[in-house]
């Protein structure tokens, strides 16, 4: 007793420390409550955002994969089905609240001579679709009633001795039949028909089959909205209960779920969990940062009591009692309203996104990992304040450093080891690396001591310098070189909350640009048009009576619609195979209007456009004619003409006689251009050839030639494939063989000379210093390239890739294989509406079958992500905490120096200084810590983001982002958010300081009595 | 018999960044159980070092000290905690620092017990006693701020022995209280001391202290000069090796100076000057500025000046229509008991207080009705204060301090560094110039206060206890300086004190009765 009694004086003590001065602790625990709410908001918007992305990827899981299946693969038991389903019953029920689906399939039988799959299904209803007839009834030996799944035909009756099977309806499934061991596909294209009865227990009891080998099957739902990811390894350990409790010996059973969807909803879960460590981080340096400078602004007193107590013959242990109960109360004041507001605010966001807030509190703050967190965080944040508080008042040295800053330079050195260890990815963060919680404490713990000793080095030069100015800067300067730590404390304060403030800031900016990045790259204009499933290609699609190119542009409504042509080629390496290259063409100026804010997208050269030349063909034109006469292997030919719209058509002209023939072909409308003539064998021609190979006749090409006359202007065309002969008309020579074509072609303006294209940095590197490359597409055309400019990245590609311009691409790709240089796609951009109303028109026919993709809806769907609007949104509130938090700092510590250096100032007063200038000088110093503050804060904030950008290479969704995240410090929102954060602060200091000195009188620090 | 105290050849240095500083130097006392000595000595003799080493919360650099016992030197932790919690009780120079401003009274007396586990009824029992027992019956609700200088001493002595301590330690405990506040608590320690056994070590620069003691030593410049017993024997202690010191004014009568040789002679040693003079005392300055005539007109004046604190049944005058001229170019000493409104006048001049009624007339300008700013303007240009209590700035050089002040007085740099060394070197502190004020001792830092007022130059200083900390010596170099001031410099000085040596030197002297 007498020891638990030696222990209440202390206790008394603080108690009555307490009661008499509230207002000193009140705000102390008021940071630390905004500190733990920030922290607890953390903790718990990790649950709601893993629980969310789980929900999400549940429900984004194939219907046949989301759910629990139990099967028996036997004949039934001498129990009857009754037995097995009871059992099977009873384990689904602890796996899966839904209802549960029964199925019976036989293998394949041989009814009355009919081949038939015979199933049953229990509320058939729930799969089929009655296309004609009505569901089946009851199945009993007399009559078993079935209806037809599928197209199949099955007799309307099966009758065999003590089964007689009777169709009373057909029907299409409606979704996958829940059948054992039979795909989901189930009744399409079965070879044989498919029957299915409307009861499994009554198909099952039937005698006639009592014997057969059989599957029964019983399936139950996931259901999205009781999966929770914090449940999922307690579901895959029951899975795995019930699976042990149904491998009885003589137990058909076999239980199958989506155990590895589970885990993969379980693990991304716990990837954008562990990314929020970073925020959780920062909160947690935020809050020791801030009871640092608690400590320093309580110290002096509790110095003073400390000595009191000392002299007083207090044990060690009852003065820490003291300090300890003193830091207590206003810690643990602090920790529960902080702990209450980020219970309040996680059940507010919980249930703004339809999830249960106490579910989620019960299994984030409220469980018991959350509960020690949170005491933990107390705990530290107590231990630090009484640590801070007791710390020897001038530097603890040890050897020439001093301790402090030996402490700063092991924590740099341990975010730069930390760091060197690369960047961590999705893979990295489903373990709980230690990086990314520590990495914001390591460099705030850095930069906070550079800054103290920078402004007491500043402050000390400043001093100096004014000593001859006037009394308000020169007290100010005074104090805050020589007048104690509390200034470098605050200073540091202020550059770690500021710091961490803009860090969450930038970095959430940073994300949400790169969604819009991502969406860019992956919709790289307003509304990208490409071919539908159904191969239809957008200028396929578009209305034939106009051009179909102007046809989207009046879709684009002002902005601009490019063609675009996508290709695969390949690159033939020196001494390796070839290596695959993305080809795309896109028209040059329109380069420029892609994202022209990502530099590594590369720049085309602006050159003549190269359109496709030949022979032109008068609008009046209807018909193509040219007359030949071939000799040897038959042949046949066909011209390419480019329509009034731009394609390139192949007009079949007919087969070659030996003698002179005129052959024609009917012309598009509106005339065009005849680019090319093909000669190829005929189909006869071909068998020959093959015939001839196959008989080991050689080669199983056959020589021939043919004289071409009729069309002006051929003469300057070049023979490919072949050769051009001498003499009157266009005579060719050539030896083809089946498959093999010679082209007869206008010159071409990328004849001979190579195009300018864009290429990723691999291929550049690999062309070398020549910077051309040989590319071949389609093994019918190669094309010489040369490198005009080099690209980190392009949307839509992965390198390897080209980019070039579209028309010159087409006409290379034209000239060489005619009709290969047709546009894949076409690209709206500079839609005011962001495309909205031109997806609108692009769901009507005929452009239905396209395949549209908008960027906003693009970037809509990243920013649904549950990961990154859990990241996002708290990201945004830890940096409005943590301003908050530097508000409440700098007002604490103008407090503190209010009250602590009262007997200083009255002093200063006694000597003649006005009240005026006092407050001046508490106003300097607070300007001079804020901007030492903002300074240095802005820095750390760019450089934390900037190392959290390149060591975490994930993009908000928690994916591995292409383009990668790029920096994006917000310049004009870091402005206003520092603007607004000096114009709070200065008005707090303001209030605060403005009732300073304003008695009538003077008084001295303590009461005196006359 | 064993030794209270037991201090042999103690040394004590403070290493600074501004420079190592001896404290101690060789020390040895022994003082018997149950004896009071008072340890006096000037301003930073090292008497507190003295007492911090006795108490434990400080290390000797060398030597031993033993205490009831206990080596104190080798005490750390918790068994210097024990030490201190069950056999020592320490009375602190600053009442108003020494007493937690949160706690009553009662329970601040009963602390100490209460710290050693004893019950709450028998801690409450003993505070009442001991507040009875010192004539405060009725404040153990009270906190300390609701009490007056002496009371708040009085309970810092009921503290300090509630628990019956072997050893009281007190540091300067009237250092902060007019004279017969200060003899009356003198008076209660060595009662009740004396009661219970007590030894007592009481630390002080007051003589009055060896009144109440059985012992009297004097400590210069960290070692024992010379003891007085009660019946009045003095001596010159001498330590070891030979060491002693000889008093001053012996010296300066028998001519000696910085040698002197001692010969055996038939009545002990005979020390005479060698090699030289004897230095000259100090002059005055010369270039300095010549007094006025004194009085010739009124610096000051309080015209029927009313003043009250408190309200309610708390209300207390402390003027009740009081009158005076402060002459021109005088050194006024405004004298009286505790409570008598010494404090309050000063502050009235300075204008650092309002008054209730009458009218407060300084260098011809009313102080009434201005507004705070108005009168820290006014205090800028002509009144220079010395607070009883100096608030120097605790982190700058004592040379700093004054220069800062000059500085925000309008002073040029150069200027102000001249006149911060010329002021340090007449309070005899140039030698710590650029110590910092926070480490220097009570009576060292009321002579910077007093060296940054007179610095000044103003035309008015307003000096509140200047010597309430200071040994005679000091003291009488204070009184000196003061006068000087006037003399010389023609300023007019108001100082409020209970020192007769500074009443001696004042030109006229303003005494105050309660109300």
């Amino acid at each position: 007793m007498p020891g638990l009694r030696s222990a209440l004086p202390a206790l008394e003590l603080a108690w009555a420390r307490a009661r008499a001065r509230p207002e000193r602790g009140l705000l102390v625990a008021a940071g630390v409550a905004v500190a733990m709410a920030g922290f607890g908001a953390v903790v718990g918007a990790g649950t709601i955002t893993a629980e969310l992305a789980a929900r999400r990827s549940v429900e984004q899981m194939d219907a046949t994969q989301r759910q629990f299946t139990l099967g028996w693969y036997a004949v039934p038991p001498a129990a009857g089905y009754a037995s097995i389903d009871r059992r099977a019953t009873r384990s689904l029920a602890r796996l899966s609240g839904g209802a549960i689906a029964r199925s019976l399939i036989f293998p394949r039988l041989n009814l009355a001579g009919s081949s038939v799959d015979l199933a049953a299904l229990d509320d058939p209803g729930r799969y089929l679709r009655l296309t004609s007839g009505r569901l089946p009834g009851s199945c009993t030996p007399e009559r078993c009633e079935v209806v037809q799944v599928g197209d199949l035909a099955a007799p309307n009756r099966i009758v065999q001795p003590g089964v007689r099977l009777v169709k009373v309806g057909t029907a299409v499934p409606i979704v996958p039949l829940p059948l054992p061991g039979r795909a989901a596909s189930s009744g399409h294209g079965a070879p044989t028909p498919f029957l299915a009865a409307g009861s499994v227990e009554q198909l099952s009891g039937l005698p006639a089959f009592s014997s057969l080998y059989r599957a029964y099957g019983w399936s139950a739902p996931l259901d999205a909205g009781t999966t929770h990811v914090w449940g999922i390894d307690g579901l895959l350990s029951e899975e795995a209960r019930v699976q042990s409790s149904l491998l009885y010996p003589g137990s058909s059973f076999r239980i199958a779920g989506p155990d590895q969807a589970l885990l993969d909803v379980r693990d991304r879960a716990r990837i954008g969990e562990h990314r929020l460590l970073l925020v959780g981080g920062s909160a947690a340096a935020l809050l020791l940062s801030f009871v640092l400078l608690a400590a320093g602004t309580l110290r002096a007193d509790l110095d003073a009591e400390w000595r009191r107590l000392e002299r007083r013959g207090a044990r060690l242990w009852q003065r820490w009692l003291l300090a300890a109960a003193e830091g207590a109360w206003m810690t643990v004041l602090g920790a529960v309203a902080g702990f209450a507001v980020a219970c309040l605010a996680v059940a507010a966001i919980a249930g703004h996104n339809s999830l249960a807030g106490w579910a989620v509190l019960g299994h984030s703050l409220l469980d018991g990992n959350g509960i020690a967190l949170m005491i933990a965080a107390w705990a530290v944040s107590l231990a630090v304040l009484l640590a801070a508080e007791r710390m020897p008042a001038g530097d603890v040295r040890i050897g020439p450093f001093s301790a402090i800053d030996l402490l700063a330079a092991a924590a740099l050195a341990a975010a730069v080891l930390a760091a060197a260890r690369g960047s961590a990815d999705s893979g990295d963060l489903r373990s709980s690396d230690p990086l990314l919680p520590v990495l914001p404490s390591l460099v705030c713990l850095a930069a906070g001591v550079v800054a103290a000793r920078a402004t007491g080095g500043i402050a000390r030069l400043a001093e100096r310098a004014g000593r001859n100015r006037s009394p308000g800067p020169r007290l100010a300067a005074l104090w805050l070189a020589r007048g104690g730590a509390r200034s470098s404390i605050t200073t540091g304060f202020l550059v770690v909350s500021i710091g961490l403030a803009l860090f969450a800031g930038t970095y959430a900016g940073t994300l949400e640009r790169g969604e819009r990045d991502q969406a860019a790259f992956q919709v790289p204009a307003s509304v990208t048009i490409g071919e539908g499933a159904q191969l239809v290609s957008p200028l396929g699609a578009a209305p034939l009576g106009a051009a179909p190119l102007s046809r989207f542009a009046q879709l684009a409504k002002g902005g601009w619609a490019a063609p675009v042509l996508r290709r695969t080629g390949t690159v033939p390496l020196i001494g390796l195979s070839p290596v695959p290259v993305d080809v795309l063409g896109v028209p040059a100026e329109d380069v420029r209007r892609l994202a022209p804010w990502r530099s590594q997208y590369g720049m085309l050269p602006s050159a003549r456009p190269a359109p496709l030349a030949g022979i032109s063909l008068p609008a009046s034109s209807t018909r193509l004619s040219v007359t030949v006469e071939s000799r040897g292997v038959p042949v046949m030919l066909s011209a390419a003409v480019a329509g009034a719209d731009g394609r390139l058509q192949r007009l079949p002209l007919g087969v070659a006689g030996r003698h002179p023939t005129r052959l024609s072909a009917a012309l598009p409308a509106g005339g065009g251009l005849l680019v090319s003539l093909s000669v190829s064998l005929t189909p006869e021609g071909a068998k020959t050839a093959t015939h001839q190979a196959a008989e080991g006749g050689g080669a199983n090409a056959l020589p021939g030639s043919l004289i071409v006359s009729g069309i002006d202007g051929i003469d300057g065309w070049v023979v490919q494939g072949g050769e051009r002969g001498s003499g009157a008309g266009f005579k060719l020579h050539y030896t083809l063989g089946a498959g093999d074509s010679v082209l007869l072609r206008a010159p071409q303006p990328t004849d001979g000379r190579p195009i300018d294209v864009i290429a990723s940095a691999d291929l550049a590197a690999a062309a070398g210093r020549s910077r051309t490359v040989q590319i071949r597409i389609q093994d019918s055309v190669t094309l010489m390239v040369r490198i005009a400019s080099v690209a980190e990245r392009f949307p839509t590609l992965s390198p390897p890739f080209v980019v070039a311009d579209e028309q010159t691409l087409a006409t290379a790709l034209n000239a060489d294989a005619p009709a290969t240089g047709d546009p894949s796609e076409v690209w709206l951009g500079g839609l005011s509406d962001g495309g909205a109303g031109a997806a609108s028109e692009l769901m009507k026919p005929p452009f239905d079958a396209l395949d549209v993709h908008t960027r906003a809806a693009a970037e809509r769907q990243l920013r649904s992500d549950p990961f990154a609007r859990g990241i996002t949104l708290t990201l945004w509130s830890a940096a409005g905490v943590a301003l908050a938090l530097a508000v409440a700092g700098l007002v604490l510590a103008v407090a503190g120096s209010l009250r602590d250096e009262r007997g200083d100032l009255y002093d200063l007063e006694v000597q003649g200084v006005a009240p005026v200038t006092l407050r001046a000088q508490l106003r300097l110093r607070a300007v001079a810590v804020t901007v030492a503050g903002v300074a240095g804060g802005v820095l750390v904030g760019l450089v934390l983001a900037a190392s959290t950008i390149a060591l975490v290479a994930l993009a908000a969704g928690a994916t591995s982002p292409q383009p990668p995240l790029a920096l994006d410090p917000g310049w004009r929102l870091l402005a206003v958010t520092v603007c607004g954060f000096v114009l709070v602060a200065a008005l707090a200091v303001a209030v605060l300081t403005a009732g300073a000195f304003r008695e009538t009188m003077p008084r001295r620090r303590s009461g005196t009595a006359p | 018999m064993t030794a209270a105290v037991d201090v042999r050849e103690l040394f004590r240095i403070h290493r600074t960044a501004e420079g190592d500083a001896a404290a101690l130097q060789g020390l040895t006392l022994r003082i018997e159980p149950g004896e009071l000595v008072a340890v006096l000595g000037p301003s930073g003799a090292g008497k507190s070092t003295l007492l911090r080493i006795l108490a434990a919360l400080e290390r000797p650099s060398a030597g031993s000290a033993m205490v009831l016992g206990h080596e104190v030197s080798g005490l750390r932790g918790r068994r210097a905690t024990e030490f201190r919690s069950r056999l020592l009780g320490i009375v602190d120079q600053h009442y108003g620092r020494a007493l937690t401003p949160d706690l009553r009274c009662g329970r601040i007396v009963a602390q100490s017990l209460a710290l050693n586990g004893v019950d709450r009824r028998t801690c409450a029992a003993r505070a009442d006693e001991l507040l009875e027992r010192v004539g405060l019956e009725g404040v153990a609700m009270a906190r300390p701020a609701e009490l007056s200088g002496g009371e708040q001493q009085r309970v810092a002595v009921c503290a300090a022995v509630a628990h019956r301590p072997s050893l009281l330690l007190a540091d300067e405990p009237g250092g902060e209280l007019d004279a017969s506040s200060a003899h009356a608590v003198y008076g209660l320690i060595a009662e009740l001391a004396r009661e219970h056994g007590t030894t007592v070590v009481m630390v002080s620069h007051d003589p009055a202290t060896a009144a109440v003691a059985d012992r009297s030593v004097q400590i210069r410049d960290g070692r024992l000069s010379d003891e007085t017993l009660r019946h009045g024997s003095a001596a010159i202690v001498v330590g070891r090796g030979g060491w002693l010191r000889v008093p001053e004014q012996l010296l300066r009568d028998a001519g000696i100076g910085g040698r002197a040789e001692a010969e055996l002679s038939k009545e002990g040693v005979l020390l005479r000057a060698t090699g030289g003079l004897a230095e000259a005392a100090p002059t005055a300055v010369a270039g300095e500025r010549h007094a006025r005539n004194p009085s010739s007109g009124t610096a000051a004046e309080l015209i029927d000046v009313h003043k009250t604190f408190g309200t309610g049944r708390r209300v207390r005058v402390v003027l009740d229509g009081l009158g005076h001229r402060f002459a021109v170019g005088c050194l006024t000493a405004v004298t009286g008991r505790s409570g008598s409104g010494k404090s309050t006048v000063l502050r009235l001049l300075a204008g650092l207080e309002t008054i209730d009624e009458g009218r407060v007339v300084v260098l011809g300008e009313e102080l009434g009705g201005r507004l705070r700013a108005e009168l820290a303007a006014f205090r800028r240009e002509h009144v220079a204060v010395v607070a009883q209590e100096p608030d120097l700035i605790g982190f700058l050089g004592a040379a700093e301090n004054i220069t800062l002040s000059l500085a925000l007085r309008g002073v040029a740099h150069d200027e102000a560094e001249l006149r911060a060394a010329r002021w340090l070197s007449r309070v005899d502190l140039e030698h710590r110039a650029d110590q910092r004020v926070e480490r220097l001792s009570a009576g060292e830092r009321q002579r910077v206060a007093i060296a940054r007022a007179l610095a000044a130059e103003t035309e008015l200083v307003v000096v509140d206890e200047p010597t309430s900390r200071l040994d005679q010596v000091s003291a009488a170099l204070v009184g000196r300086l003061l006068a000087d001031a006037c003399r010389l410099h023609g300023a007019t000085i108001i100082c409020s004190t209970h020192e007769p040596l500074v009443v001696e030197s004042a030109d006229h002297e303003l005494a105050l009765e309660a109300g």
